[in-house]
């Protein structure tokens, strides 16, 4: 399964960093480019099986699908799945760096094969999605400090 | 699963001028929308509670107001004093509220 993984430092507490990124799933359309939708949390309360629906634009195609939270490891470690739709792993890492954080994404996941195989070549969807993962890391640090 | 071209129930909100921090869009719609159960909670997720007025929300030193017409309304966006790169993603993460946020089953009474 293809991967991509960025990482990015940011000025705030390991505990911010984790709290802005896991404990509100529809803020992901702040910082997530194409994530136009969350809907239907299962439930206020952040943690592991915390699922929602997603509406992702995904280069033209909209795609959507369910997802659950699969690991919530306060304040160290939050990932999630996206079960329907296009199946991925997302995983953030946040490690103390100096008085900041050290936040990491790596999101694996399935080429959509059937739909968009035939618009462009692999090589060339995975530099999109490289691209937008270190467009993510970057927004949360604009989002996230001061 | 499914994989479309169109987002459903989405609002058609296009975009006008920009200048000096202050956005300009359209929306088109049929029905009364609830905008301030629209931008409140987008922007309260990130990191700014507002007050809400007749035709309009305050959140900080920025602010959005609504103007309606028969078929449409005007949304102005002015954005609080940040780094360009905050300033967009707000822009962008309340363009996305206006055009997806779902307002099926809400009240109407402070559009």
């Amino acid at each position: 399964m293809p991967s991509v993984r960025e990482s990015i430092d940011i000025a705030a507490a390991p505990d911010a960093a984790f709290q802005y990124v896991a404990d509100a799933p529809a803020r992901a359309t702040m910082f997530i480019p194409g994530l136009n939708r969350i809907s239907n949390i299962s439930t206020e309360r952040p943690g592991a099986e915390q699922s929602w629906d997603y509406e992702f634009n995904w280069f033209g195609l909209v795609i959507t699908g369910n997802s659950r939270c699969t690991r919530y490891e306060k304040p160290s470690f939050y990932q999630f799945k996206t079960l329907t739709g296009n199946p991925s792993t997302w995983s953030y890492r946040f490690e103390p760096k100096g008085t900041g954080t050290r936040v990491t994404l790596e999101v694996e996941y399935e080429l959509p094969q059937s739909q968009l195989a035939r618009f462009a070549a692999a090589s060339a969807l995975e530099q999109m999605n490289r691209n937008r993962a270190r467009e993510i890391v970057a927004n949360l640090k604009a989002l996230i400090e001061p | 699963m499914s994989v479309r071209l169109f987002h459903r129930h989405a609002r058609l909100v296009v975009t006008g001028a920009t200048r000096d921090r202050v956005h300009t869009w359209y929306a088109w719609h049929w029905r009364p929308v609830a905008w301030a159960d629209i931008f409140a909670p987008a922007l309260l997720l990130v990191g700014f509670p507002s007050e809400r007025g007749p035709a309009g929300l305050r959140f900080g030193d920025g602010s959005v107001h609504w103007t309606k017409g028969p078929l449409w309304t005007t949304i102005r966006l002015q954005l609080p004093p940040c780094s360009d790169r905050k300033a967009g993603l707000l822009a962008s993460g309340l363009l996305k509220a206006a055009r997806y946020a779902d307002t099926r089953g809400v009240s109407i009474c402070q559009a």
